[in-house]
């Protein structure tokens, strides 16, 4: 479990961003006191900071050039401003990513995971797992008691977004997404053709009915 | 100053003389002096007064001459008062005094109209980014109650905002412009992705093909432009949209084919007109006239080169091309 410093004014965005950071399996820290920030983050020893530039007190820069003088955590900068100037700056002061408001939550997501593996060696956190079903993601590979199968990219996406949300149900559109957030633009036609291999794949290893259709609501395991 | 046009304006003074000169020979005459002398005396004085007029011509025809070159050289003709030089001769004088004035007030009014319009424009950047954090926390709020539909709200929303802060920028990109090496590829497959909840929602089919090519652009502004006619192509019905990229000698030229509604031929020629809907506006109810005018506005600004073709029910294919040399 990775911990994830939230620096952002407002309140009502500190929840949501927490709650969605929470439900994707990270421990949210977060203060209201923008006073001592940097000694808060320092006590607080968070794994990766998400930083807003707009602070009251101190700016984003500020903070992370001082962050910066003092520890080698992850920072990524979340803001609503778009300037080419900004950005620059931001990395310039020693933050690692640049994210802009309205941001798009996976690729949030994306950019944290990834920098939380570089960051920590994460490449050893083993497979998702599912009952007897295991998911070797960088590898590409499934593994069902003792036997093993090799996946197609999309297939292991789509397997990867239902194993990360075991028991939810997936809607086809959010297959879908998931599958175009990583340049693979799919169509329906193409969407159920994977799916279909898929399931003929688990099926060979033996997992018969693990990934079900839910009629009208899309797919789950 | 043509010599005639100056002599022209002295008619009276010529004239007057003239009569003068006539009346001084006929006195000369009447008074018996010598016949050539009642004529030679008044002639000689007639011709003076003429000869007298040389050094005025010069005068104005010089001074003339610069401000009528200056304004030829200026491209801003009401900045003409601070590049003419001050007049020796009274009607000059007063030329220069009004053209002073006038120039002034000219220049008042458009530093005011100017101030004016960048401290609108500043607002509107500024309003934008204030309410994308709202726009992005509205967003969580979906994501986390998993409100589809809302979020889809929410896209467009932040969309129109998008446009709105493009439209206030297109005016002067200096700001917040910078042309670098892009892939042409990794920059529609970003575009695509940040809209693909919209796409898959209404069920577009995307092909790309010979999308890697290295184009020198402005990665945010291209971006918006492309949305723009994606977003074009989604509203007036089409079903698969189509990318490809062909490089030619002195430019790579990205093509976006729809199998939408098309347009029509009499519409054609002025899509690109600022608040033109036309047939499909009409037909399909949601057009602003904005989307195109500011593709073609920034595309200007970018130095990228837009055209369209399409017949109705044929779909429309737009063509952006990229010069290849890397601007100096």
């Amino acid at each position: 479990m990775h911990s994830i410093l939230i620096v952002e004014d407002d309140e009502i965005l500190r929840r949501e961003l927490g709650t969605m950071l929470e439900k994707h399996g990270y421990i949210v820290i977060a203060s209201d006191d923008f006073e001592n920030v940097i000694e808060f983050a320092l006590s607080q020893n968070p794994h990766l900071i998400l930083l807003d530039l707009n602070l009251p007190i101190h700016d984003g820069h500020y903070l992370c050039r001082e962050l910066r003088k003092r520890s080698k955590i992850p920072i990524i900068v979340v803001t609503s401003s778009d300037s080419e100037m900004d950005e620059l700056m931001s990395l310039n002061l020693g933050a690692d990513q640049f994210v802009t408001k309205p941001y798009n939550t996976r690729i949030l997501l994306a950019k944290i995971s990834a920098l939380l593996s570089r960051a920590y060696d994460m490449g050893a956190s083993g497979p998702l797992r599912y009952g007897e079903l295991a998911l070797d993601v960088g590898r590409g590979t499934l593994l069902y008691r003792g036997n093993s199968a090799e996946l197609t990219r999309n297939e292991l996406r789509i397997l990867q977004l239902l194993m990360e949300n075991q028991g939810r149900i997936a809607s086809r559109d959010d297959i879908m997404n998931a599958l175009w957030q990583s340049d693979a633009f799919v169509d329906d036609n193409t969407l159920t053709v994977n799916i279909n291999r898929l399931r003929r794949k688990l099926e060979a290893l033996g997992a018969k009915d693990l990934l079900k259709t839910r009629r009208g609501q899309g797919y789950s395991l | 100053m043509k010599p005639s046009r100056f002599l022209r304006g002295k008619f009276p003074f010529i004239t007057l003389i003239f009569f003068i000169s006539a009346f001084g020979v006929m006195v000369l005459y009447a008074a018996h002096a010598n016949i050539y002398f009642a004529v030679f005396i008044p002639c000689f004085l007639f011709v003076g007064s003429l000869l007298a007029l040389l050094p005025e011509y010069f005068m104005r025809n010089r001074y003339y001459g610069n401000m009528r070159e200056a304004m030829r050289q200026l491209d801003k003709t009401y900045l003409l008062s601070e590049v003419v030089e001050t007049p020796d001769f009274y009607e000059g004088e007063v030329l220069y005094d009004a053209l002073k004035a006038v120039c002034k007030s000219a220049n008042d009014e458009i530093a005011k109209h100017r101030l004016v319009a960048t401290e609108y424009r500043e607002y509107i950047e500024l309003w934008v980014h204030e309410i994308k954090t709202p726009i992005a926390v509205a967003k969580l709020i979906c994501e986390n109650t998993r409100s589809a539909d809302l979020e889809a709200e929410l896209d467009r929303i932040e969309r129109f905002v998008e446009q709105a802060l493009f439209y206030a920028r297109s005016g002067n990109v200096e700001n917040d412009y910078l042309i670098r090496r892009a892939d042409l590829a990794e920059l529609l497959h970003n575009t695509l992705k940040n809209g693909a909840k919209y796409l898959i929602a209404h069920r577009i089919r995307i092909q790309t093909k010979d999308l890697s090519h290295t184009v020198f652009t402005d990665p945010k502004w291209l971006s918006f432009i492309l949305w723009q006619l994606i977003d074009n192509s989604v509203k007036y019905g089409c079903k698969n949209i189509a990318f490809s990229a062909v490089q030619n000698e002195h430019s790579v030229s990205l093509f976006i084919r729809d199998d939408g509604a098309g347009i029509s031929e009499k519409d054609i020629g002025r899509v690109f007109d600022k608040g033109f809907t036309g047939e499909n506006g009409r037909r399909f109810g949601r057009s602003t006239g904005l989307g195109l005018y500011l593709c073609r506005k920034l595309c200007s600004k970018l130095g990228l080169d837009i055209s369209l073709e399409s017949a109705p029910g044929e779909g429309v294919t737009v063509k952006l091309a990229f010069p290849v040399s890397e601007p100096a």
